[in-house]
Formats: structure tokens, C-alpha cells, sequence
């Protein structure tokens, strides 16, 4: 597994930004601590390739403002704002599949979800309000906060589609693939960039490797997804139409179509079926074009960074993370 | 043809996907296949990456392809 450097300090960082938030209103004890466990669930997953991610994940605005020329240290409150938010989503997420995590906080956090999630959002929104005061010009900081309301909007967007959609085309599959995770990376990455003050050609770089990252992500999930065991729950169980089975209804002939369909509908009650529906769709080339799209889409990041900076070492480590995405399943 | 319509010819069409595998640029040139450069350059790592791989056979126990998608 590549190590970031960013590992020892930055998870602290991020907790000591939302404790500062934390600390300044007159929360009770006990919904403070309920936020707490918000955080520490992260490092604390047993995948460890899984929690290593978030961790990158949450570096990306700082690395992107640093790729662009920028001083990396004045990107921590974003980056610890848009790690708020990616910890709200991951909630909400959650609350929306029915598919709560196994730990000791289980109880808490599946009978609070949605208060803490709301309270995660304030507190990103909270850190952006900072900005001002410390330092960061009111034009950036007021394009910031714009930026990030405008993603949660387009993220809503998106997961509101995705519930409400149940057998949704290839192509919905990948504007909602796009709303929901490639334009929240495309807010972390733009944001350093932002940050650094580069120019409109290079905050598009930036915003497009992001969107790229974001998409990969999505695919690797639903790519693991359609490997897992039945032991898992997982999206094919729920009957979820996710990417790989809109692939399937949209290359196999009606009657095959069908048969899968039937299968997905049986699922969540069979495991029979289900291994059946995943066996149809990896037969069917499900997997091979899960992978044709990401590398497609890798080739584009990568081409979209190489246009937007210079070669340093915090583009460097915004490829490693590009590449550790692509390998998941891997570590 | 679309990227979807490729991937379900690799697996659905044997002699396709082994022509595939041994000369890419011929079989794409020959069948008229249109693809972007992001998607030939894709297909050119997918190929390599699985080229001792029956694309036409994979099944569940052959293990997530996940791991082999990234160059």
C-alpha cells in the first residue's frame, strides 16, 4: 500500500478543525460526543485499504492547492469542511440503502443519522464561514462557499434521482454516477485550486480530474459490488440498479433482459437469485466494461492533471491516489 | 460502436475477443469499430492487463477483475 505522508497529522487536523466548531456553540455533552464518533469510525473500519482512502481522499484540496501553486496549509479548514461533508453524505448515504455498519456506536448512529448528519453539513459550513477571518480573501472565500452549496445541491440532486429512479438507463446511471461522487471530488480538487489563486484553465483541470476521481470511485464500488460474496449485503441484494446492471439491461436482448430482471426482483430474499443475477451480468461482460470505463476515465484524469500543473510532488501523490482508487480490491 | 456494445462482444463472441487479444489496432480498423483515444487507450490496457485471461469464460470464482484494471 503507497503511505501518505499525510496520514500522521492530517486526520488530527481535520478532528481539531470540527472540534473547534464544536466548542464555540453551546452543544450538549452528549450530541458532541455523538459528533465525535462521527470521525474516528474512519480509521477505525477493519478494511484498512478502506480507511487509507478517506485519508487520501481528505488530502485532495490540500494537494490540489499545492499542485496549483498554492501554499498547502491554507487549504486544511476546506479540506477538513469537504471531509464533514464526505462523512454527512456517507451517512445520509447509509440511511438511504438501509444499510447500516456494524460497531460499537451501531445504535447511536443508526437511531441519529439525520441529525447528525444535518449537524456534519453545519459544520462544514461553519469552517467556510471562518475563511474571512483567516486570511483568505472575501471574493475566494465567497466563491468558495457558493462552490460548496452549489455541490450539495447537485449531490441531493443526484441521490434523489437514484431513490426515486428504480430502473434507470446507462446513461441516467452515469449522470447520477457524475452528481453524486464525481462532482463532490471535483469540489475538493477545484477547491485548492481556488485557493492557490490559479487561473479559470487551471481551476478546470483540477475540477475535471476530480469529476474523473469521483467517477472512478463510484465504478470501484459498484465493480466490488458485483464481485462480492453473498455474505455482504450489497446494492444487487437490494435490488439497486446500479451501473453494472443498467450495462446488462441495456446490451442483453429483451428476453435475457427479463431473466435478469426477474432475478433482481427475487434478490433481496434469495441468495440463490442473487448469485444468479451476478453470474448473468459478469457472463454478460458487466465487469469487462466496468473496467473499459475506468481506465477511460483514468486516462482522463490523469491527462486533465498533467494539463493543469506542472510536475512537483504533490501531483505526485494526487496520481497515487488516482492509481490506489484503480486498484481497489487490490490492498 | 459504443464502449457497452464492445464489452458485451468480448464476452459474447469468442473469435472476436482472440482476435482481439492478438491485434487490436487490425480488428479495430477491419470491423470499423469508432472509438474516442480515452476509449482505445482503455481498451489497450484492458487488453494487456488480461491477456492471458479467456474473456470469454469468466465466472465467479475467477476472482474480482478489479484488481487488473489499472495499468
Amino acid at each position: 500500500m503507497i503511505q501518505s505522508p499525510f496520514d500522521s497529522w492530517l486526520f488530527p487536523a481535520i478532528l481539531s478543525e470540527a472540534e473547534n466548531t464544536w466548542v464555540r456553540t453551546d452543544l450538549d455533552p452528549r450530541f458532541h460526543a455523538a459528533l465525535q464518533t462521527c470521525l474516528p469510525v474512519l480509521p477505525a473500519a477493519p478494511d484498512s485499504w478502506n480507511s487509507h482512502r478517506w485519508l487520501s481522499f481528505s488530502a485532495l484540496a490540500i494537494l490540489c492547492c499545492e499542485a496549483a501553486g498554492g501554499v498547502s496549509g491554507d487549504a486544511l479548514p476546506v479540506a477538513a469542511a469537504w471531509t464533514l461533508l464526505y462523512l454527512a453524505a456517507h451517512l445520509v448515504d447509509s440511511l438511504s440503502d438501509c444499510q447500516m455498519e456494524t460497531g460499537p456506536d451501531l445504535a447511536l448512529r443508526s437511531i441519529d443519522l439525520p441529525t447528525l448528519s444535518t449537524g456534519l453539513i453545519a459544520s462544514a459550513e461553519w469552517i467556510l464561514n471562518t475563511l474571512s477571518d483567516r486570511g483568505v480573501p472575501h471574493d475566494i472565500a465567497g466563491r468558495l462557499i457558493f462552490e460548496f452549496n452549489r455541490t450539495i445541491l447537485q449531490m441531493c440532486s443526484g441521490q434523489h434521482l437514484d431513490l426515486i429512479l428504480q430502473e434507470p438507463d446507462l446513461q441516467q446511471s452515469w449522470r447520477m454516477a457524475e452528481a453524486k461522487s464525481g462532482e463532490f471530488f471535483a469540489l475538493a480538487c477545484k477547491s485548492g485550486a481556488i485557493l492557490a489563486k490559479a487561473d479559470a484553465g487551471q481551476i478546470e483541470c483540477f475540477q475535471e480530474f476530480g469529476l474523473h476521481l469521483g467517477v472512478i470511485v463510484q465504478i470501484s464500488d459498484d465493480l466490488r459490488d458485483l464481485w462480492r460474496n453473498g455474505a455482504e449485503k450489497s446494492d444487487i441484494s437490494a435490488g439497486k440498479w446500479s451501473l453494472p446492471v443498467t450495462y446488462a439491461m441495456k446490451v442483453l436482448p429483451k428476453e435475457a433482459a427479463e431473466i435478469l430482471r426477474n432475478l433482481l426482483r427475487k434478490a433481496a430474499d434469495s441468495a440463490e437469485a442473487e448469485s444468479n443475477a451476478r453470474k448473468k451480468m459478469i457472463d454478460n461482460g458487466a465487469a469487462v466494461y466496468m473496467m473499459l470505463a475506468g481506465q477511460k476515465r483514468k486516462y482522463l484524469a490523469s491527462a486533465a492533471l498533467q494539463r493543469g500543473c506542472l510536475a512537483s510532488a504533490a501531483r505526485d501523490q494526487l496520481l497515487a491516489i488516482l492509481e490506489r482508487v484503480a486498484k481497489m480490491g487490490k490492498e | 460502436m459504443t464502449l457497452e456494445t464492445l464489452a458485451y462482444r468480448i464476452v459474447t463472441d469468442l473469435k472476436f475477443a482472440s482476435q482481439l487479444q492478438k491485434d487490436p489496432e487490425t480488428v479495430i480498423q477491419e470491423e470499423g469499430i469508432e472509438l474516442s483515444e480515452e476509449e482505445y487507450q482503455a481498451l489497450l490496457i484492458f487488453l494487456a492487463k488480461n491477456h492471458q485471461r479467456n474473456l470469454t469464460s469468466l465466472d465467479l470464482d475467477s476472482g474480482p477483475l478489479g484488481e487488473n484494471w489499472s495499468d
